[in-house]
């Protein structure tokens, strides 16, 4: 896998709220890179499936497949992306339990232009590190 | 009581035995002067008989004496000496012509001057003598007419004259006359009889009539031969044909004798007395009505008035007892109806005390209810306070990042189109409204779950509403909560927030008993509660029905009768009030609402609220 810093990244966001979903896609596309936005864990989980993507923002509780059971799924699928788990509860119990469970990030609502953007950067020098 | 009973009896008693004393006393006195008047009548009766008693005594008396006067007389003139020196002279022979009629002479000159002299006041005591020879022939008469005395028994008069004077009284219906003969004795032999009349009505004038004299009264003499005579008495017819010489004869001496006659159809009491005369044959008898000597014996009237004076006084004594009786009864009532009224009063009282007092505990439980539903909703909000967070963060990624877009672009000199500006701007706008709108719930929730005030609304947006809250709170504890609403209006006549509240209630019991068993059962459960509204008909009427059903614990059965009462609760003391369900009720209730329950040991719980469709 060949990357580059200045490649745009494909990512998906998986959120039931709309205006996260809205706000995340907004922030992504003005940093940058492409955001292809699921409303449900499950829509999700078959989004991945079929499609390749670079990243993943995955809201942590959701009805239906929640975030923690499709990162969880993901880690058992082995599949390589980097999943980030957000959540609007910012409990730091979630935040061990989802970085145990290998999440690549814990993200707290409400979040920043700054922190997502550091954090695509850190996705990418992941990669690039990766790569080297 | 007792007090009260006292007072009764002695007021009761009091006067009453006053009233009676008065009463006893008074007829006691009535009686003690009806028997002294009775005594004393007795005792006039008694001394008017006495008086009357020896009244005819002395008449007796002196009838005795005037008859013994007469036989004086006449012994004296049968003695004297003009009568014997005639039986002397004629004893001596002289001739009838001259001598003796010479002595014959002088006789009737004594005669006459006796019977001249002799007079009780002027009336003349004597009305005839005669001198009589032993042959009963008359030698002297100072009464001219000699046919009248014919009908003398001289054998008799010489018979009785042997022993003396004696007193004639004569027949008084036959032969009229009363006269005294005494016997002339010469040497031992009776040789004539002065015989002297008397004169019949000054004896009985004088000695045997009453002054006072009525047809019923009168008096007589009575002979040795059964004879009355009373030739100056009209007697009553009646009375006359009673007082029989049998009768008479019959009566007892010098004792009175009271008997009944009939006078003119009348029953009277007559007095009659026999006294005898001294030294005569003789008696005096006297009638008379008795109550013209002694009054009417027994004063009935005075007694029958006195009786009915005492009579009247005790009927009057017992109407006044009675009176009074009924007066105290009457008082006693009063007092008993005021006791009874002041009672009454007391009790009112009490039971205002009483109500107030409960108004007052009432007051002071809502108070406490109000304070304890308003802990709960704080706890409430509290265990809110991640689904809170949750929810207000959303917009806040929205409001911040769109904000941030802005800010950057322009920071960096990147070109923004207006377009875009406002699309973002709007978008944090309608963010910010959001979240108001969910402080405003939460605010609302807060202050007005207890009012009254109703809207009609959708109940699956309040539904909606109450859960979006506890979503989060569920999921982050592991919990499925799941909205099985209905596609229908719902609408009711609710406060919303109140609503809220009781599905709050609800949801948290169910978390409780879902996270109980969840600690003890295995992995393959997965704890469940669903919230389901649906618009069902019930006897042909439209009612909206809330279901809030969990897989939990279930309710044991000793606490399910219970679930409704306040304060009632299995939870540990900090964990909740026990005040939930019983204000879930209530809440309920005063929308006109049912709320029941189903339940099933380890299986779960199932609250129902039916409220009427609006």
């Amino acid at each position: 896998m060949i990357m580059k810093q200045t490649d745009t990244l494909k990512i998906l966001v998986v959120d039931d709220e709309d205006i996260v979903r809205l706000t995340l896609a907004a922030m992504i596309d003005h940093i940058g890179h492409t955001a292809e936005c699921v409303n449900d864990g499950l829509a999700g989980k078959q989004t991945l499936k079929n499609n390749k993507y670079d990243a993943a923002f995955v809201d942590m509780r959701m009805p239906g497949l929640d975030g923690m059971n499709l990162l969880k799924w993901s880690r058992q699928k082995r599949l390589s992306l980097p999943i980030i788990i957000m959540s609007g509860h910012g409990a730091e119990d979630s935040r061990d339990e989802a970085l145990q469970s290998g999440a690549f990030a814990f993200l707290s609502k409400p979040f920043s232009l700054v922190g997502i953007k550091g954090l695509i950067e850190k996705i990418q020098d992941n990669f690039n590190a990766v790569a080297v | 009581m007792n007090g009260q009973e006292n007072r009764l009896t002695v007021l009761t008693k009091k006067p009453a035995l006053a009233i009676m004393t008065a009463c006893l006393l008074l007829v006691s006195f009535i009686g003690f002067l009806v028997i002294s008047n009775f005594r004393s009548q007795i005792a006039l009766r008694e001394s008017a008989l006495n008086r009357f008693r020896l009244d005819l005594e002395k008449r007796s008396a002196s009838l005795g004496y005037f008859f013994s006067e007469r036989k004086y007389d006449l012994n004296a003139l049968a003695l004297s000496r003009e009568i014997n020196t005639y039986f002397t002279n004629k004893a001596l022979g002289m001739s009838e012509r001259y001598g003796l009629k010479v002595n014959l002479f002088m006789i009737k000159r004594v005669l006459d001057k006796t019977m001249k002299q002799k007079k009780i006041q002027e009336d003349n005591i004597y009305e005839r003598f005669v001198f009589l020879d032993s042959s009963g022939h008359p030698l002297v008469d100072t009464a001219s007419v000699s046919s009248s005395y014919k009908a003398i028994s001289w054998k008799a008069i010489q018979k009785t004259g042997e022993r003396g004077p004696h007193v004639y009284l004569g027949d008084e219906n036959k032969n009229p006359q009363t006269f005294v003969a005494a016997p002339c004795h010469y040497k031992g032999k009776i040789v004539g009889n002065v015989i002297a009349w008397l004169d019949r009505e000054t004896l009985f004038s004088h000695f045997v009539k009453f002054d006072e004299t009525s047809d019923l009264s009168g008096s007589g003499l009575f002979d040795d031969l059964d004879q009355l005579l009373s030739p100056f008495e009209k007697s009553d017819q009646h009375f006359a044909s009673y007082l029989t010489s049998e009768r008479i004869a019959g009566l007892t001496m010098t004792d009175f004798s009271f008997e009944s006659v009939l006078s003119d159809g009348k029953k009277r009491e007559m007095l009659i007395a026999r006294l005898p005369i001294h030294y005569l044959d003789l008696s005096f008898v006297a009638w008379m009505p008795s109550e013209q000597i002694v009054g009417t014996l027994a004063p009935w009237h005075l007694i029958a008035g006195m009786g009915s004076l005492a009579v009247f006084v005790l009927a009057g004594l017992g109407l006044i007892i009675w009176f009074t009786t009924q007066n105290l009864i009457l008082r006693v009532r009063f007092d008993e109806s005021e006791r009874q009224h002041d009672l009454l009063a007391a009790k009112n009282l009490r039971l205002k005390e009483e109500i107030q007092k409960r108004q007052e505990a009432e007051e002071e439980l809502k108070a406490q209810r109000t304070l304890r539903m308003r802990s709960d909703r704080l706890r409430s909000l509290g265990e809110m306070a991640a689904g809170i967070a949750h929810e207000l963060n959303q917009p806040l990624v929205g409001v911040r990042g769109f904000a941030e877009l802005i800010l950057h672009s322009m920071d960096n000199g990147q070109e923004i189109s207006k377009d875009e500006i406002r699309s973002n701007t709007g978008t944090i706008v309608e963010q910010a409204d959001r979240m108001v709108h969910i402080i405003n719930h939460v605010r609302l929730f807060a202050r007005d779950a207890d009012s009254i005030e109703t809207s009609i609304i959708d109940l699956n947006d309040v539904v909606r509403s109450g859960t979006s809250l506890l979503m989060a709170q569920f999921n982050s504890h592991g919990l499925l909560l799941e909205n099985d609403l209905s596609p229908h209006e719902l609408p009711v006549k609710v406060n919303p927030y109140s609503v809220e509240e009781v599905i709050f209630n609800l949801l948290s019991n169910a978390r409780h008993s879902l996270g109980k068993k969840k600690e003890t059962a295995g992995d393959e459960y997965i704890p469940c509660v669903r919230v389901i509204t649906r618009k069902i008909a019930v006897n042909g009427r439209d009612v909206v029905t809330l279901k809030i059903a969990d897989n939990g614990t279930g309710i044991p059965g000793h606490a399910a009768e219970k679930i409704f009462d306040p304060f009632f609760t299995t939870k540990d003391p900090d964990k909740g009030t026990g005040l939930g369900l019983s204000i879930c009720k209530s809440i309920v209730e005063s929308f006109q609402g049912q709320i029941q329950f189903d339940t099933a040991e380890n299986e779960g719980t199932s609250f129902e609220i039916v409220f009427p469709k609006h």
